[in-house]
């Protein structure tokens, strides 16, 4: 509104003249309004130029500016500092970025406020499989946090809800279902150069036959035949109990060949 | 010559419902995104007075930055919506993934089923209205705000 007054005559802008005393409530509250149509700003330019718009991205930048307009200005007053205004500033624009900044953000600060234990976060391990923020943040979005659940959800719904390409998503599920199945041998598996489930398959089965796999009798990965017999154990009941059936039917040509594919 | 005629057919009528399907989307998609320009339109017109945008004052840059929302929602409607679907449909059919969905049915079959079922999950995720309603929302809060 003080813009707005400062604006008011067509054709005849009067020089912006401060006023002598602005409210400090009025000036927080404003930076984090601003920091959050900023934050929104940037947030639609990124999602445009990767494809990535969902209804859900406008729905969280319509609570995002309310939510976090409210919250900054709140803040700023357990914040005693020089840089108030920014910190409001900061706390808009990041709700807008990644609406779950601002619960955990109140998480913290309540706690450390009351002293009371609130019950702990449990981390995400998506990053062992993806090396990419937006990607775990789109799969957040879905409420998938975990490698365990990443592994086992529809791969047509991880394709529609991320804007990354097939491919690249067909190598961190591939990725996934080997941390999740061998977690105490990705190292050993990496000494051998396998980084992959199917390629891990691929070095275990014998043949491909119409609808069965011949597995091979003696296997040698990881040098150590105990461990090499356990994979190939594991391996094979993983197979066996069809519980990835269609997810190895996209992830690997030679499954889909063997189960789907109409015989040449 | 039967057998030929029959199956010629049955490419043809694939063909037109294909086509068919395109030409309703697209204009429903785009019919969306005009309806949405529209109200916008009107909004600013409807306050000229109250708050006008033109001459250049204040209230034309609260005008832009809140009508930012709906137009960026309009141009993806428009133009960009079905980049993601497409490419999934392209990469499906490359590698024959409609047979891990619909296994044991021809070909055709299998590959139009799996389209249909792709198309409808698509929709799912991405609802024409809720796009075009939530961009519309985000424009109103942002106006609100900025004028108060």
């Amino acid at each position: 509104m003080f813009l707005a007054n400062q604006f008011a005559v067509p054709h005849e802008l009067k020089p912006l003249v401060l006023p002598t005393k602005i409210d400090g409530w009025v000036i927080t509250h404003g930076a984090s309004f601003l920091g959050g149509l900023s934050g929104a700003f940037v947030l639609i330019f990124k999602r445009y130029r990767t494809f990535d718009i969902y209804p859900s991205t406008y729905l969280q930048v319509a609570v995002a500016l309310m939510a976090g307009t409210f919250a900054g200005g709140f803040l700023t007053m357990i914040w005693s500092t020089p840089q108030t205004t920014f910190l409001a500033f900061a706390a808009g624009f990041l709700t807008s970025i990644n609406v779950n900044f601002l619960p955990r953000l109140l998480r913290q600060q309540f706690a450390k406020l009351t002293g009371a234990e609130l019950p702990p976060e449990i981390p995400t391990d998506l990053s062992l499989v993806i090396k990419n923020s937006e990607a775990i943040e789109s799969l957040n979005n879905i409420s998938l946090f975990s490698v365990a659940e990443f592994s086992k959800t529809e791969a047509i719904r991880i394709y529609l809800n991320m804007s990354q390409p097939v491919g690249v998503i067909n190598g961190w599920m591939d990725e996934a279902l080997l941390h999740y199945y061998f977690p105490t041998r990705i190292e050993a598996l990496r000494q051998a150069h396998i980084h992959r489930f199917t390629q891990l398959m691929e070095a275990l089965v014998d043949k491909y036959l119409g609808g069965t796999i011949t597995w091979r009798d003696n296997v040698r990965i990881s040098g150590d035949p105990v461990a090499d017999g356990d994979i190939l154990t594991s391996m094979k009941t993983i197979v066996a109990s069809r519980f990835h059936h269609r997810l190895l039917g996209f992830l690997s040509d030679n499954y889909r060949q063997a189960y789907f594919l109409p015989s040449p | 010559m039967e057998a030929l005629l029959t199956r010629g057919t049955a490419i043809v009528f694939d063909w037109i419902e294909q086509l068919t399907e395109q030409i309703k989307d697209f204009y429903y998609k785009s019919f969306v995104a005009y309806l949405m320009f529209g109200a916008c339109v009107l909004a600013v017109i409807g306050l000229q007075s109250d708050v006008p945008i033109w001459p250049l004052n204040y209230y034309s840059i609260v005008w832009t930055l809140a009508l930012f929302f709906p137009a960026s929602a309009g141009f993806y409607l428009i133009f960009n919506l079905r980049v993601r679907l497409n490419e999934i449909l392209d990469i499906a059919h490359r590698n024959q993934f409609h047979f891990v969905y619909y296994p044991g049915v021809p070909e055709k079959q299998s590959e139009r089923r799996f389209t249909s079922f792709l198309r409808q999950r698509f929709a799912e995720y991405f609802n024409l209205i809720e796009l075009a309603g939530f961009s519309l929302i985000a424009g109103i809060i942002a106006f609100c705000l900025l004028c108060s």
